[in-house]
């Protein structure tokens, strides 16, 4: 990545005599790995997961924090979060973790317990949505774009079809009759979400396959398969990270809309957008059941959508500074 | 859309005044629609207008219908049609006699005399009388049959014989064919409606004075036809040449999906509404607040949440609020039919729930003046509910006992089922948290506590006794209703197999009581005996809340379907 | 072309079809719709639910329901027939529901679309060219934050600052010194990013634009201007010429003369009229809805007038230009008269001028401008709410293709010719920058709609969202359906309209 300021001196270890010849893959690891942005991103990404799964433990494993997500109990002190980071000298108390450091819950469950059960299952919803949707559109999109025609009629329509299925009444359908489990909500979500990656995908398609390249790899007798997989998909890929990552993000977001219409994940689980959406009308009395699970969702959304711009650059270096 | 309506919650206990006629309070004296206790309050109509917020929209201006029996119609209508009685706050019934007198003059047979006031008149001139009367018995009769009046009631009504009056006249003498307990509790808010709009609509060419005694006359069927589907309404299509008053407010217009205006009836010959315009705005409960803090709406009631509460008080003297119980209570069913027709077993769960922590978390909190609650047909804020609450047996079971419930199980480690409507698009949270405070608990005395709540409970598990342990909430009190053969052996509601042949006796004996107090002494029994069989566990009545603008006054909570409005002509905005 | 539509249309036909009946069967086998009646204690229930399975025909299998269904839309189709959508569970006429729901939605979605979609592309752009600065840092930030929030929670906050806040606020209207101060800063570090160039350059736009900022608050509040708003004469004035030269830039240069003096000579006849139009509209028995769109007819007759005139060798350039112009400055005409009715119209409602809830205030009866400002006041919110959303998406979009763009081939080789930035930004890079944001907006329509429903049960509207969501939770099948069609056919008409589109911006992809 080029440094910020106007110069365009290249980095000190590009002034070398020799040009060391790279790999694709090195240039965009090392281009990821110098995107600041998305390296933070990342950082706090990987340290709420270590968090959400560490904490109180993952797949029947235990975690350090003693306390159980479900486990109700004795409601002290009304709740409130025993957190508090402030030194004794400015506030009072000093800097203390406390019993129940983001409070409780109405019935005394501990709220850094369910914040961080919440934050496990909402990442697991997101990036499986993000997975499916992701695999299915570039494929069914790939497929159409590239061959146009007939195909292109099938699975356009069958875009079409699906695309106008309201999420909600799939949603209403599932929740109510396999009562709500993370995988249901991810699956649906996923197929509910790969129709707009397949038509962007199609798009760029349609206008890469009339591209001098793809001539040239079809007048050398390329297969269709290596055609798309080796030279079409490649210059599509910053369309189907961009897209990846937003539909990531925002798979969290309408898990928190499900979850505001009851149809999310059933209790006694829990995901970040139930919590906030039990607790929405609290902001303004009781605030820490609100901003800490709020604060996990933004945390997710960000960083993965950083991340996502990172790795965008890093594929498609060409829209790095195109001028100065 | 969004309402978190529980099961049973503000269900329409349609003026079944049965229960309400237990209240060992005797009926009070004054006219209902203006209760004026302060003589200055007899100002004259203010110029203002009162909004109040409500979260479901008006959609028929006859209140008897399947369709339009809802507290959308109820709610808005309780200014609009009056009747010889209305609700008082506390489940009694207010004589009203702005718009009529009912008096018993024989007990056998009963026979009951109504004198409808001489001034009233419905809003369009036509004066209210006998005609009007005998639509409203023979609608509510059943004698039309199927394919007749489409009412929700008829419990009473159809041991009436018809109804002696003559055309034009407003004394009207009914006698019955049994004894009826409830006969005050008949011909309330918004049962009579003006016939002459359904002739005229029906073309017909006589009136229900000539027909009354004809039920299957080939005439009434284009009133029939009227009578059940005339009066719905699209939103925001008011059909007000249709639509007179007999009460202090007349329907003025309608926004659809916004709002609906009431305004002072000009022709109300009774005291006059101390507001002019009261608005009725539909908004969902969540956002009434705001609403309210923002000056859009004056008054509220939306269902209580924790935070509601707590952000209402944070909005400090600016406003006004308070809660109360609500005319519902929630309760754990034993099912008799499995493994709890073993009593240890009942009194160990028993004995395992924490009832005062329950109400403690999960209720305080929205009314600070909940208290476990005892009995299953008597409400806190009835006057004889103090005679109940620490003698029928429940205050033995206020605190959760583990030792002796784990004592009774003897090293047994029963699965509970728990079954519930659990409809995810209609979360009760407060019950999803009574099954986890539940678990906690009976889990330390050995139960196993299984969340078997489904969306099809009352459809299918419920009915076909699919559960250990039932959790739901009953509306009003169904004790002696049509359908409140809950504990009665073999009772069509009688879903937990429950069966005390002498429940039974006091049951029958009760329905057929004339005399209120005699009525509780049997009722007591009946709640004693369930406590002693440990038949069902009552946990807490539902909370309610209303709030207003501190210029706001005269709103006096009613913990019947009344709703907020049942005073609505006595609301005075400063 | 013909061809290619009437075979869309025919697939679309029959994907409908097909889709309905799966929605249908879903929706009517989603739960108990006699569910709420189980536990009514009353004595009529029998008979209540006797009624309901009548209303809803529950006693019949489903496909036959979805066939009766069928068979009422079908009607729609038909002349003369009426539509027929079926009755809803409360037995009311889904047909007359729908009408009163699709008009408000619509009026909440299409406002936000059409802002999101022009406000999401030009900072989409505006931070492509800027990579890396600043102000594209921000604006991702912003982007991605705004695409975190949950819509419900995000109104409760607009509705406690902009709402309660800004009517205490509005009872004596005045920005203090230091929030002035605050604001001059953000003001300085938004313009001193967009504006690029030299550091030198930029810190001297950051400067006289807090400075500027500072100074026309302080200035503001001591003439009680928020209190008493208007643009007045000399504003207007200002205002169109400074848009005149912005449009003429945008669209061919100033270098190119002719553009530039008929756009600059239609805002100064258009800001001069205002002497004129203004009382006029002013005047109750003058303003009306008519009368406005045939102002605009003809102040637009006129700026074709003057474009044509004045235009040179460069006459439809400059006629399509001085048609913006024209637009632009008949809107900050009505800005001025909207501005001008606020303090009466606050009088009306008791002071608080911003509505946290509905969609109107009930039973309001004022002048012309009164009524609009009404319905502004309540749709700000719900469209701010969608609108933060939206233009996440757009800008994220937008500035992506368009980096995309600027690095293709014959962006060098216009660049190489020696055509100037603006030309090569605009003319090249921006229009096949387009592409993907008009799939993006056809897909994104439908999606508006469902994704309305939560904004509009927040902020009370009973649009199309209410219809659908109450249907779906009561398990009644026919307001599900009409919301359905909506979308549905929205949906594909949209489609095809993007379809069409591509072919239009993109030579390369023939319709066939």
């Amino acid at each position: 990545m080029i440094p910020r300021g106007g110069t365009t001196a290249a980095p000190e270890s590009d002034r070398e005599l020799t040009v060391k010849a790279r790999t694709q893959r090195e240039l965009v690891t090392r281009r990821f790995l110098r995107h600041r942005g998305a390296m933070v991103a990342f950082a706090v990404l990987f340290g709420i997961l270590v968090l959400a799964t560490t904490s109180i433990g993952v797949a029947g494993l235990a975690g350090w924090w003693g306390q159980d997500y479900r486990a109700a109990g004795q409601v002290v002190d009304a709740g409130r979060p025993t957190l508090d980071l402030l030194p004794s000298f400015v506030d009072g108390d000093g800097p203390a973790v406390g019993a129940h450091p983001l409070g409780q819950d109405d019935i005394g469950r501990d709220y850094f317990a369910l914040t961080m059960r919440g934050t496990q299952r909402s990442l697991t919803i997101a990036l499986l949505a993000g997975l499916i949707s992701t695999v299915v559109g570039v494929l069914l999109g790939a497929l159409s774009g590239f061959f146009a025609g007939r195909t292109d009629i099938v699975v356009m329509r069958f875009t079409d079809l699906v695309l106008s299925l309201p999420a909600l009444v799939l949603a209403a359908v599932f929740g109510r009759t396999t009562g709500g489990g993370a995988a249901v909500i991810a699956l649906m979500l996923g197929l509910i979400y790969w129709t707009s990656m397949a038509r962007l995908v199609r798009g760029e398609f349609l206008a890469l396959r009339e591209k001098e390249f793809v001539e040239a790899a079809r007048a050398m007798g390329a297969s269709p398969w290596r055609i798309i997989v080796r030279h079409i998909l490649p210059n599509t890929v910053g369309t189907i990270i961009v897209n990846a990552t937003l539909t990531i993000a925002a798979a969290i977001i309408l898990e928190t809309a499900l979850s505001y219409v009851g149809l999310g994940v059933q209790s006694p689980d829990t995901s970040l957008g139930k919590l906030i959406s039990e607790y929405k009308d609290a902001f303004q009395v009781r605030p820490w059941l609100f901003w800490w699970p709020g604060l996990f969702i933004v945390a997710i959304a960000l960083t993965v959508n950083f991340i996502g711009d990172g790795l965008r650059d890093a594929f498609d270096p060409k829209q790095n500074r195109v001028r100065d | 859309m969004l309402i978190n309506k529980s099961a049973g919650s503000r269900t329409l206990a349609l003026l079944t005044g049965t229960v309400l006629a237990l209240s060992a309070c005797a009926t009070s004296n004054g006219s209902a629609g203006g209760a004026v206790k302060d003589p200055s309050a007899r100002a004259s109509t203010s110029n203002k207008t009162i909004t109040w917020a409500h979260e479901q929209e008006f959609s028929a201006y006859n209140p008897n219908t399947a369709d339009g029996n809802s507290i959308a119609n109820t709610s808005a209508l309780n200014g609009v049609l009056s009747g010889f009685w209305q609700f008082a706050p506390d489940g009694s019934l207010l004589p009203n006699e702005d718009f009529g007198t009912q008096k018993k003059i024989s007990d056998s047979p009963l026979t009951v005399k109504y004198t409808i006031n001489e001034k009233a008149t419905w809003s369009d001139g036509d004066p209210i009388d006998c005609d009007d009367f005998l639509l409203a018995w023979l609608a509510n009769s059943g004698l039309t049959g199927d394919k007749g009046f489409d009412t929700a009631q008829k419990a009473g009504y159809q041991d009436q014989n018809k109804p002696v009056c003559t055309a034009g006249g407003r004394e009207i003498t009914v006698t019955y064919r049994k004894p009826y307990g409830d006969w005050e509790g008949l011909y309330g808010p918004g049962l009579v409606m003006p016939a002459h709009i359904v002739e005229k609509q029906a073309g017909m060419t006589k009136t229900f004075v000539d027909l009354a005694s004809t039920p299957s006359s080939p005439e009434l069927a284009k009133a029939i036809a009227f009578y059940n589907d005339g009066w719905d309404l699209n939103p925001g299509q008011l059909k007000k040449e249709l639509m007179p008053s007999s009460g202090p407010y007349t329907i003025e217009a309608w926004a659809a999906g916004q709002s609906l205006t009431l305004v002072a009836n000009p022709r109300w010959w009774g005291e006059p509404p101390l507001t002019a315009k009261i608005v009725i705005r539909y908004i969902g409960g969540p956002q009434q607040a705001q609403a309210l803090q923002n000056g859009e709406i004056q008054a509220m009631d939306p269902q209580p949440q924790v935070d509601i509460v707590k952000q209402l008080k944070a909005m400090g003297n600016s406003i006004r609020y308070s809660t109360h119980d609500q005319y519902t209570f929630e309760h754990l069913d034993f099912n008799f039919a499995g493994q709890f027709k073993d009593k240890a077993l009942r009194e160990a769960f028993t004995k395992c729930v924490p009832r005062q922590q329950i109400v403690d978390n999960l209720v305080k909190p929205q009314n600070p003046k909940a208290k476990v609650f005892q009995s299953r047909f008597i409400y806190p804020f009835q006057p004889a509910y103090s005679d109940f609450e620490n003698s029928v047996g429940g205050e033995k079971y206020l605190t959760a006992d583990i030792p002796g419930a784990k004592q009774l199980l003897a090293g047994r480690k029963p699965a509970v089922r728990i079954g519930w409507r659990k409809d995810p698009a209609q979360l009760n949270k407060r019950r999803a948290d009574t099954i986890a405070l539940l678990q906690a608990s009976c889990g330390q005395a050995g139960f196993t506590v299984l969340d078997s709540g489904t969306p099809t409970f009352f459809d299918t598990e419920y009915p076909s006794g699919n559960f250990d342990v039932a959790m739901f909430a009953w509306s009003g009190s169904p004790l002696l209703g049509d359908n409140g053969d809950i504990y009665v052996t073999g009772g069509g509601q009688n879903h937990i197999k429950y069966s005390n042949p002498e429940v039974d006796k006091l049951l029958g004996q009760a329905i057929s009581e004339l005399d209120k107090g005699k009525r509780n002494e049997v009722i007591k029994k009946v709640d004693t005996i369930l406590w002693t069989d440990l038949v069902t566990i009552p946990l807490y009545a539902f909370p309610a809340l209303f709030a207003s603008s501190k210029d706001v006054s005269g709103l006096e909570y009613n913990a019947t379907q009344a709703e907020l409005t049942w005073n609505v002509a006595r609301w005075a905005r400063a | 072309m013909a061809v290619f539509v009437i075979r869309r249309l025919l697939a679309s036909v029959l994907t409908l079809v097909v889709s309905s009946f799966l929605v249908f069967v879903l929706v009517a086998n989603s739960g108990d719709p006699l569910s709420d009646l189980r536990t009514d204690t009353s004595v009529g229930r029998e008979q209540k639910i006797a009624h309901r399975i009548e209303v809803l025909n529950l006693d019949q299998p489903v496909p036959r329901r979805y066939l009766t269904w069928a068979g009422g839309v079908t009607r729609c189709v038909v002349p003369g027939q009426g539509c027929d959508l079926g009755r809803n569970i409360r037995d009311q006429e889904v047909s007359v529901l729908l009408t009163q729901a699709a008009g408000s939605t619509l009026r909440l979605v299409s406002a936000a679309l059409v802002l999101a979609v022009l406000l999401g592309v030009s900072v989409g752009v505006i931070s492509s060219l800027r990579q890396y600065s600043g102000f594209d840092y921000t604006i991702t930030f912003a982007a991605f934050l705004f695409f975190s929030l949950p819509v419900f929670w995000v109104a409760v906050l607009l509705k406690q600052y902009l709402a309660i806040e800004a009517n205490n606020w509005y009872q004596d209207p005045r920005v203090g010194p230091f929030p002035a101060l605050v604001l001059a800063v953000l003001s300085g570090l938004t313009w001193g990013a967009i504006a690029g160039g030299t550091a030198r350059r930029r810190w001297i736009v950051r400067g006289a634009s807090a400075a500027a900022t500072f100074g026309l608050l302080s200035y503001l509040s001591a003439i009680n201007w928020f209190r008493y708003p208007a643009l007045g004469p000399g504003l207007i004035i200002v205002f169109s010429l400074g848009a005149a030269t912005g449009i003429a830039f945008l669209a061919e240069g100033l270098r190119r003369r002719q553009v530039l003096h008929s756009c600059l000579a239609t805002a100064a006849v258009g800001s001069l009229g205002s002497f004129v139009v203004t009382p006029w509209l002013l005047d109750p028995k003058w303003a009306s809805w008519t009368n406005l769109l045939l102002l605009l007819v003809l102040s637009l007759l006129l700026a074709s007038g003057i474009g044509y005139a004045l235009g040179g060798v460069d006459k439809g350039e400059a006629v399509r230009a001085s048609l913006v112009t024209a637009v632009v400055t008949g809107f900050f005409i009505v800005l001025d008269i909207v501005l001008r009715t606020l303090p009466g119209y606050a009088d009306l409602v008791g002071g608080r001028v911003f509505a946290t809830i509905g969609a109107r205030t009930p039973n309001f009866e004022g002048t012309f401008w009164e009524q609009q400002l009404d319905t502004f006041t309540h749709l700000l919110l719900p469209t701010l709410s969608i609108l933060l959303i939206s233009f996440a998406t757009y800008s994220r979009y937008s500035r992506s293709t368009m980096l995309e763009v600027m690095n293709q081939d014959y962006i060098r080789t216009a660049r190489a010719k020696g055509l100037t930035e603006r030309a090569v930004v605009l003319r090249h890079a921006f229009r096949n920058a387009l592409i993907p944001v008009t799939t993006l907006a056809a897909l994104d329509f439908g999606a508006l709609i469902s994704g309305a429903v939560i904004t509009e049960y927040v902020f009370g509207w009973q649009g199309m969202g209410n219809l659908f969501f109450s249907g779906l939770i009561q398990v009644d099948p026919n307001p599900v359906m009409a919301f359905y069609l909506v979308t549905a056919l929205s949906v594909a008409a949209f489609n095809l309209l993007a379809d069409i589109a591509y072919a239009y911006l993109d030579p390369r992809i023939r319709l066939s």
